[in-house]
C-alpha cells in the first residue's frame, strides 16, 4: 500500500491570469498524517485549498490524488442546497461516492447521534445556526470515509463537546490511514493535533516540518507554535 | 445632516441600479433595441390621438381600470436602511425617522408620476374612445394615485405579518375587496357624481398618511425594513442572475421543508451515482418556487403568444423557439445546481454529470413541451 496520498506542486495560482496569489508551493500528504496549513490572513491558504480542489482556472500546478484517492472537503463557510434536508444531504454525499445503503444508514445514524443532530435530520440545514451547519459538514465528510480530508477552519462555531468529538473522529481517521490537511488559525489546538506544519506567508511556503523543525527555524527551541509562527512571519516581513 | 444621509444613500442607490441596468443594456442594445422601440412606440402613440386602432373595439372601460389597479399593487416603499445601521445610526432616532420620511415621500411621488404616465399613455383612448372629459380623467387619476399610496402603506403592514398563510390570506382578501370596490365605485361615480372620486381619494390619502407616519416613528420595524430593503435592492439583479449559471443565488430564507417527497423520502429507492444527481436536481427544481415560476412563465408567455398571433407559420416558429429556450433553461438550472461546492468531489468532467444532464433535460422538457404542443395543435385545428 503506497504511503503518499496527495502530491501538490503549485508553480503559481490565483483568481486572475495576471494576479498570482501563491507561488512555488509544493508538499505532499501521507497516510495517517495530519498536516496543518497555517499562515496569516491573506497568506494564500484558501487559494492553496481551491487549487487542490481544482476550482481555479488561472493556475500552473500539478495536483495528484495518487491512484484516484477520494477526498472530502469541509469549507470554512458551510455550503448547502437550500432545498434539501440534512438527511438528503447525507444521502446525496453517500450516493455520489457510491456508498451502499446498508453502510450509509448505519454510519449516518451513528454520526448524527454523535453530534446530537437527531431532531434536525428532516430539517433544512440552510436554516441552522453556524455551529449546527459546521456539524453537518463534518458529518458529511466523516460519512464518506475518504482517503484524504481537506478541512478549512474546522473549529469555527463548534461548541466544546462537538470540538472534542471532532478531534476524536480525526484521530480515528488518522488511525484508519486517512491523510488530513487542516487549515486553521487556532494554533494551540493545531499544535496538539498536527504532525507537520506548512507555514504559508505572502503566497509562499516559509517553513515546513514538525514542531521541532519549526522551532529550530524560528530559533525558539521551547516556544509554542504561536510564538514560532509570529517569529517566522515577522522575521520575513522585516526582511522584506 | 438629516437630509444629507438621504441624499447620499439616494445617490448610491441610483449608481447601483444604473450599474445593474448598464450590465444588461449595453450601447448596442440601447442603439438597436431601445431607440427603435421608443421611435416605433412614439409613432403609434401619435397615431392613436388621431385614429383609434381597431383592436380597442370590445374592450370595456373597466379593462383600463384593471390595468391601473394592477399597477397600484406594484412596488413598495423603500427605506434605504442598511443592516450596519444598527451599529450606530439606530441611536440617532431623528436621523432614521428623517431618512424614512424622505424615502416615503420619494417613493410615493415616484409612483404617482408612474400613475400619471400610465394615464397619459391611455389618454387617447380615454378621450377619444370612452369620451371622458378632462375633469373626469383628472378625478380618476387622483383616485388611483391615492389608492396607490394607500396600498403602498398597507403593504408595509402586511410585511409585518410573520405567518406566511396569514399574510397570503390578508393580501388576497385586500386585493379582491379593494378591486371589487374600485371597479364598481369608479364606474358608478363616473356616471353619477364625479366629485365623489375626489372625496374618496382624499380619505385614502388621509388613511395612508396617518398609518405611514405612525410607522415611520417606530424603530421596532428596523429588522423588517432591512429585510424588505435587501429584497427590493436586489430585485433587478436577481432577474439577471436567473439567467446566469455562474452566479451564486441569494440564500433562501424559508424555514420549513417542502411537501414534495417530505421527510427526506427518496425518489429512487435503488440508487446509483447518476441517480443521486438526478434526484438532487428533481428535488431542487420542484422545491424551488423561483424555478417553478420561471418554467411556468416561459410556457405561459409562449402559450399566450400562440393564441394571440394569427399566422400559423409564426406560431410554429415560436413553438420551435420555445423548445430551444426551455431546454437551454433546464441546462442552466442543472449546471447551477451542480456548481454547488457541496458536491465538489464530483468533478466537472465526470461522465455521470453529463449522463444525468441528458436524462434530466429530457425528463423535464418532454412533458412540458408536449402540453404546449397539444395546445398548439388544438389552436390550429
Amino acid at each position: 500500500m503506497e504511503q503518499t496520498l496527495l502530491e501538490v506542486s503549485i508553480q503559481d495560482s490565483g483568481y486572475e491570469q495576471n494576479n498570482k496569489i501563491i507561488e512555488d508551493l509544493s508538499f505532499s500528504i501521507s497516510r495517517g498524517e495530519i498536516v496543518g496549513l497555517i499562515g496569516p490572513n491573506g497568506a494564500g491558504k484558501s487559494t492553496t485549498i481551491k487549487t487542490i480542489l481544482g476550482l481555479l482556472e488561472s493556475t500552473n500546478s500539478k495536483i495528484d490524488f495518487i491512484n484516484n484517492h477520494t477526498y472530502a472537503y469541509i469549507p470554512e463557510r458551510p455550503v448547502f442546497y437550500d432545498e434539501l434536508t440534512l438527511w438528503e444531504h447525507l444521502d446525496l454525499a453517500a450516493g455520489v461516492m457510491g456508498i451502499e445503503d446498508s453502510q450509509f444508514n448505519e454510519r449516518a445514524m451513528k454520526l448524527v447521534n454523535l453530534f446530537h443532530m437527531e431532531k434536525a435530520i428532516h430539517k433544512l440545514p440552510s436554516t441552522f445556526s453556524k455551529g449546527m451547519q459546521q456539524k453537518v459538514m463534518l458529518i458529511t465528510a466523516f460519512l464518506i470515509k475518504p482517503d484524504i480530508y481537506i478541512i478549512d477552519e474546522p473549529f469555527v462555531g463548534l461548541d466544546p463537546m462537538a470540538m472534542q468529538d471532532f478531534l476524536t473522529l480525526i484521530d480515528n481517521e488518522k488511525e484508519r490511514g486517512a491523510g488530513i490537511l487542516m487549515c486553521t488559525h487556532v494554533l494551540d489546538t493545531a499544535e496538539k493535533v498536527c504532525d507537520r506544519f506548512l507555514l504559508v506567508a505572502s503566497g509562499r511556503l516559509k517553513a515546513e516540518g514538525n514542531l521541532d523543525y519549526i522551532r529550530a527555524e524560528a530559533k525558539l527551541p521551547e516556544a509554542a507554535l504561536l510564538q514560532c509562527f509570529n517569529q517566522i512571519v515577522q522575521g520575513e516581513s522585516s526582511n522584506e | 445632516m438629516n437630509n444629507s444621509l438621504f441624499k447620499t444613500r439616494f445617490r448610491k442607490e441610483i449608481g447601483y441600479q444604473w450599474g445593474v441596468f448598464k450590465s444588461v443594456v449595453d450601447r448596442t442594445i440601447f442603439l438597436y433595441l431601445f431607440i427603435p422601440a421608443l421611435a416605433i412606440g412614439g409613432y403609434h402613440y401619435y397615431i392613436w390621438w388621431s385614429e383609434i386602432p381597431s383592436w380597442v373595439n370590445g374592450f370595456p372601460l373597466t379593462f383600463l381600470f384593471i390595468l391601473l389597479y394592477f399597477f397600484c399593487w406594484e412596488g413598495r416603499i423603500r427605506t434605504f436602511l442598511e443592516e450596519a445601521d444598527q451599529l450606530f445610526l439606530l441611536q440617532k432616532r431623528y436621523l432614521v425617522v428623517a431618512l424614512k420620511k424622505s424615502t416615503r415621500n420619494l417613493y410615493v411621488l415616484g409612483y404617482s408620476v408612474g400613475v400619471l404616465i400610465l394615464v397619459g399613455i391611455l389618454a387617447p383612448f380615454l378621450f377619444n374612445y370612452y369620451n371622458l372629459s378632462w375633469l373626469e380623467i383628472l378625478m380618476v387619476t387622483f383616485y388611483f394615485i391615492s389608492l396607490k399610496a394607500l396600498i403602498l402603506g398597507w403593504k408595509q403592514y402586511l410585511d409585518d405579518i410573520v405567518s406566511a398563510w396569514k399574510k397570503g390570506f390578508f393580501t388576497v382578501l385586500l386585493f379582491v375587496a379593494l378591486g371589487a370596490f374600485t371597479f364598481s365605485f369608479v364606474t358608478w361615480a363616473l356616471e353619477q357624481f364625479t366629485f365623489l372620486l375626489l372625496m374618496i381619494g382624499l380619505i385614502q390619502w388621509y388613511l395612508f398618511w396617518v398609518k405611514s407616519s405612525k410607522r415611520i416613528y417606530k424603530l421596532t420595524t428596523f429588522s423588517k425594513d432591512v429585510e424588505v430593503e435587501n429584497m427590493l435592492k436586489l430585485k433587478y439583479v436577481r432577474n439577471i442572475f436567473v439567467f446566469s449559471e455562474y452566479v451564486e443565488k441569494t440564500p433562501n430564507q424559508k424555514k420549513r421543508s417542502s411537501l414534495f417527497y417530505r421527510n427526506s423520502k427518496r425518489i429512487y429507492n435503488k440508487r446509483n451515482r447518476q441517480k443521486s444527481l438526478q434526484e438532487l436536481f428533481i428535488k431542487v427544481l420542484f422545491r424551488n418556487k423561483m424555478y417553478l415560476f420561471q418554467c411556468l412563465q416561459i410556457s405561459s408567455i409562449t402559450t399566450a403568444a400562440l393564441i394571440v398571433i394569427p399566422p400559423i407559420w409564426i406560431k410554429c416558429m415560436i413553438f420551435f423557439g420555445y423548445i430551444i429556450i426551455l431546454r437551454m433553461w433546464i441546462k442552466i438550472v442543472y449546471k447551477r445546481t451542480m456548481s454547488n461546492h457541496f458536491i465538489v468531489n464530483v468533478r466537472k468532467d465526470d461522465i455521470i454529470r453529463i449522463q444525468a444532464e441528458h436524462y434530466i433535460v429530457n425528463l423535464i422538457s418532454l412533458p412540458v413541451i408536449s402540453i404546449v404542443g397539444l395546445i398548439l395543435i388544438l389552436i390550429i385545428v
